[in-house]
Formats: structure tokens, sequence, C-alpha cells
């Protein structure tokens, strides 16, 4: 029993001593947690929307590439057809006027319209699935707006909250510098050897806690620079997002609308066409098919852009974020002081502080 | 060498027969027309007449100019409605801040002046207080700015699209029907809560958004039905 009293001792010391050795540790984590907190928020916010945007927008270029891969694999076709055309209207083939020619320039003209109208069966089956990833692109574009335009006051706060650490530790530099300054006086105009080592004692913590400070205005000013920097990212993807982002999903619907008047073109034809007329094929302009090609360009483009957008968005900028250090600092003091040595740190840290 | 040569040899006519065939394809189809008979020919065309009339007839081609206008409009719609729930946060900004700035509430402010209590150095409140103040104000107006553009994009957007309603837009029962059910969602009640700071600080912009979802209310059944949502004249 006493065994199990002492073992149950034991075991709340070491609980104790584990808890004792990791305590400070651990507020000392939460500390730098807090003071960088603001900071590490308004990038997070950032990110996750470049994230969130990145993510509907691969589910548009899914949608998207059913549709333009079936489009490819159509005008390929179409675009035989028309080779072929031109190489009989070459041949003396189509000719006007001519009965064979004119039947001849009907049939590929009818061909050529239902290729056509291939492309807008590609265009109908895949509309609805299309009209429905560009409302989620949307949507998801138009909330990260929202909470990437928070980034900005987010931001500023903790520029300003830096800013007044950074003056209130001036404060304390210029009064712990001049209780140095003293000191050193005090210690070369000190015959006594006692009172002397007494002074350059006074020195040494004085000089320490200047280098105390010193290191956390390196501290501030490399967190300060992290938020300028934090600034400049959170402002480029606010900026793309607003920029790039609202207007891809209206010219995707643009494009969309754009070949669905190419093929109300064709209405009044087929109807004719199809009413025992087909002679009236045999009249056709190619105007509109030139716009089917224009547009499936267009098509290319805004799919490329997309993914351009989406792709390097921010990558280019974070790489700065790199270029930040913190300085080394030598200042611990030695058996012996040199007086010169010591007012010539003093003047460049108050240099330092005065910028 | 004699084997590099038979490769050679056999990848060239690898090449010839390959380009041949394509060339033979394209061919085929340039010589079935110098080929067929112009009865044949004209048949077929009548034929494909009228599969190209069942393609494009104009029921179906409306039908999805209609859709793509109208995906087109709520689009513009939600957006306009989302972003101008966030600019009626700050239709009375100018007094909110300096309120704040007069009384020193501002967040995140330093506590008095803690020379005493912690052995620092003080702190110049009102300084604070003020630089607290102008980055605020910067803050917000670029924002007000950001959201005041994106608005006036989606309003034409939408304007656009009812003001010459080519497509027929409004008066499909479907479209209207989504619109009111868009109306009773979270979105747009949290704006209805907002419409009243929206029209404190930019009226126009919230007459316009009101005026847009007025084009979607029910026809009035009687006569003396009131013509527009007593809410909708409330907002107005």
């Amino acid at each position: 029993m006493r065994s199990i009293q002492l073992t149950g001792k034991w075991f709340g010391l070491g609980v104790l001593i584990l808890a004792l050795a990791f305590a400070p540790r651990h507020a000392a984590a939460s500390a730098a947690r807090f003071s960088s907190e603001s900071a590490d928020r308004a990038v997070e916010i950032a990110r996750q929307s470049r994230d969130r945007v990145e993510r509907n927008g691969k589910a548009l270029k899914a949608s998207s590439h059913e549709v333009f891969r079936e489009f490819a694999e159509r005008t390929v076709s179409l675009q035989k057809l028309i080779d072929t055309r031109t190489a009989l209207e070459k041949a003396g083939f189509l000719n006007k006027g001519e009965p064979e020619g004119d039947a001849r320039r009907a049939h590929i003209n009818g061909k050529v319209l239902l290729e056509v109208g291939e492309l807008k069966k590609v265009c109908d089956k895949n509309l609805n699935g299309l009209l429905h990833a560009l409302e989620s692109f949307d949507t998801a574009v138009a909330e990260s707006l929202v909470d990437s335009q928070a980034t900005r006051s987010i931001n500023s706060n903790y520029e300003l909250t830096l800013d007044q650490y950074l003056k209130q530790e001036k404060a304390r530099f210029e009064q712990a510098a001049t209780d140095a300054e003293g000191a050193l006086k005090a210690y070369r105009e000190e015959q006594d050897e006692r009172a002397q080592n007494r002074l350059k004692n006074r020195y040494a913590r004085a000089k320490m806690r200047l280098i105390q400070i010193n290191e956390r205005r390196k501290l501030y000013e490399a967190r300060i620079q992290a938020a300028a920097m934090n600034q400049k990212v959170t402002g480029l993807i606010r900026e793309k997002i607003r920029t790039e982002g609202t207007d891809i999903s209206s010219k995707f619907r643009q494009v969309m609308a754009n070949l669905y008047i190419a093929f109300a073109k064709i209405i009044p034809i087929a109807e004719v066409g199809g009413t025992g007329n087909p002679e009236i094929f045999s009249n056709l302009g190619f105007s509109n098919l030139a716009e089917v090609h224009e547009t499936l360009d267009v098509v290319d483009g805004a799919v490329e852009k997309l993914g351009r957008v989406l792709d390097d968005m921010v990558t280019d900028v974070l790489s700065g974020l790199g270029e930040i250090k913190v300085v080394n600092e030598n200042g611990a003091i030695g058996e012996s002081i040199s007086i010169e040595e010591e007012l010539e740190y003093l003047r460049k840290q108050r240099e330092a502080w005065n910028g | 060498m004699k084997r590099i040569h038979t490769i050679i040899g056999l990848g060239v006519s690898i090449l010839l027969l390959a380009s041949g065939g394509s060339s033979a394809e394209h061919d085929s189809l340039f010589e079935q027309y110098t080929r067929a008979s112009r009865e044949t020919l004209s048949d077929e065309t009548a034929e494909m007449g009228r599969q190209l009339r069942t393609v494009f007839s104009q029921g179906p081609v409306k039908e999805r100019q209609q859709q793509i206008d109208f995906a087109e409009y709520l689009s513009h719609l939600r957006k306009a409605v989302l972003y101008a729930s966030r600019l009626a946060v700050y239709g009375t900004y100018t007094t909110d801040l300096r309120f704040a700035r007069d009384n020193e509430i501002f967040k995140g402010l330093p506590e008095e002046p803690e020379t005493e209590a912690t052995g620092g150095p003080p702190v110049d409140r009102k300084e604070f207080v003020q630089n607290k103040y102008d980055r605020m104000k910067k803050s917000v107006e670029e924002e007000i700015e950001t959201y005041k553009d994106l608005i006036l994009l989606s309003l034409d957007g939408c304007e656009s699209l009812t003001g010459s309603d080519l497509s027929g837009i409004l008066t499909q029962p479907k479209h209207g029907e989504r619109i009111r059910s868009y109306i009773t969602g979270d979105a747009y009640r949290e704006y209805r809560a907002k419409a009243g700071a929206l029209k404190k600080g930019w009226p126009e912009l919230e007459a316009r958004i009101a005026g847009q979802v007025a084009l979607w209310q029910p026809k009035p059944a009687s006569p003396d039905t009131p013509i527009l949502d007593p809410q909708i004249i409330g907002a107005l």
C-alpha cells in the first residue's frame, strides 16, 4: 500500500515537472501566434478566396472541356467539307446555272449545314451543365470577392498596431540608451576599482536591455515588412478576382449566345429548304460559318485565359516573401570594455532607430 | 549499311502510304460528287432539308437563347444583391468613423497611458486614434468604390436584358418562379434587412435593385389589387 502511495507521489511530481517544463513554452507559442494572427488571417482569407475560385474554375473547365472537345471534333469534319467544296468550285463542278453544278452546290451546302447542326446538338446537349457550372463559378467569385475585401482593413490595422509597438519600443530604447550612456561616462570617470566594477555591471545590464529591445525592433520591422508584402499579395488576389474572374462567366455565356445567334441564322434557310425547295441551298452565303469559326476562336481564348488566370494567380508574387531576413547581432560584453567601441555601438543603434 | 537503307526505304513507303491515304479520302468525297447523278444528289438534298428543319426549328433555338439570357440575368441580379448587402454596411460610415474617432472607441486601441502601471513609455492615444481613423477611412472608401463599381456593372447587365427583352425572359413563368424562389431565400432576405441602410447612402442603387425585383412581381389579379408589392413600395 505504501509503495503504491509512493509511486503515486512520484507520478504526480513527474506530471508537475512536465507541466512546468512545457507551460512557458506553450505560453510563448500562444503569444507568438497571437502577435502574428491578424496578418495570417488576412493572407488566409485571401488564399481561401483564391482556392475557392480555383476549385470552381476547375469544375468549369471540366464542364466546358466536354463541350469544346466535341466541338473540336465536329469542326474537323466541317473543315473537310469546306475544303472539298472549295476544290469542287475551283474545278468548275459547282457552276451556277448548270443543272449538275446547282445540284452539287445544293447538296454540299446542305451537308455543311447539317454539320453545323451537329455543332448545335453538342451545344444543346451540354448547355445545362455548362450554365450550371458557370452559376457555381459566379457564386464562388462573388463570395470570394466579398471575403477578400475584408483583407484590406485587416492588413491595415495590423500594420498600424505594429507601427504603434515600434514607437513604444523606440521610447523604451531612448530610456535604456540614456541609462547606458550615463553608466559608461560614470565608469570612465570613476577611479575606485570597486565602484568601477559596479558601474561596469550597471552598463552591462543596460546594454542587455538595449540588445533585447533591438531584437524586438528587428522582429517588428520584419513583421511590418511581411504585413506590407501581405497587403500587396492580398491586394493582387483581390484585383485578380475582381478584374479577371467577374467577366469570365459572362464571356462564356456571351460565346454560347453568339453560337445560338449563328444557329438562328440557319433557321429561315432550314424552314424554306425543308419544305420541298432544296434548291434554296444552292444560293447560300457562308458568312455565318465564318462567324462560327470566329466564335470558336473566342471560346478557345476564353478557356485558355481562365486556365492562366487561375494557375498563375499569385505564385509569382509570393516568392518575394522569402526575402525577409533577421540580422544576427553579437552584443555580448566581454571582460574589458572599449568605451569608444561601446559608444560607437550606441550611436549606431540610435541611428538605426531614427532611420 | 544495306539494312539502314532498307529501314529508310520502308519509312518513306509508310509515309507515302499515309499521306496517300488521307489524299484518297479527300479525293473520294470529291469524286463522289463528280460521279453522283443529279437525281441522287437532289433526293439526298431534299432529305437533308427535312433533317435541317428538325435541327434548326425556331422554338428550341429561341428557348436556348432565353435560357442563356436568363442565366446571365440571374447571375447579375444575385451579384448586385450580394454586393449591395455588403455596401449597405457602410451606409453611415462617415458618421460612424467620426464618432469612433471622437470618442476613442476603436477596436484594438491601446489602454490608457501605461507609464506608471507597466513601466513602459506613454502611448499617444490621440495620434493612434487619428491614424486608425485615417487608415480605416481609406480602406472603407476603397471598398465602397469597388462595390459601387461591381453593383453598377451588374445592374447595367440586368437592365440591358430586361430593357429590351428580345428573347422574352420576362414572359416565361418558370423564370418568374426561379426569381421568386431566390427572393424568398437567405441572400435576398439579408439584403432586405439592410436595404434601408443602402437607401440612406446610395438611394439610386437601392431604387434600381428594387426596380429589377418589381419586374418579377405577379401581375395583379383584379383592378383593386395594388400594382406593386407593398414590400417593394416600401423599398422605393
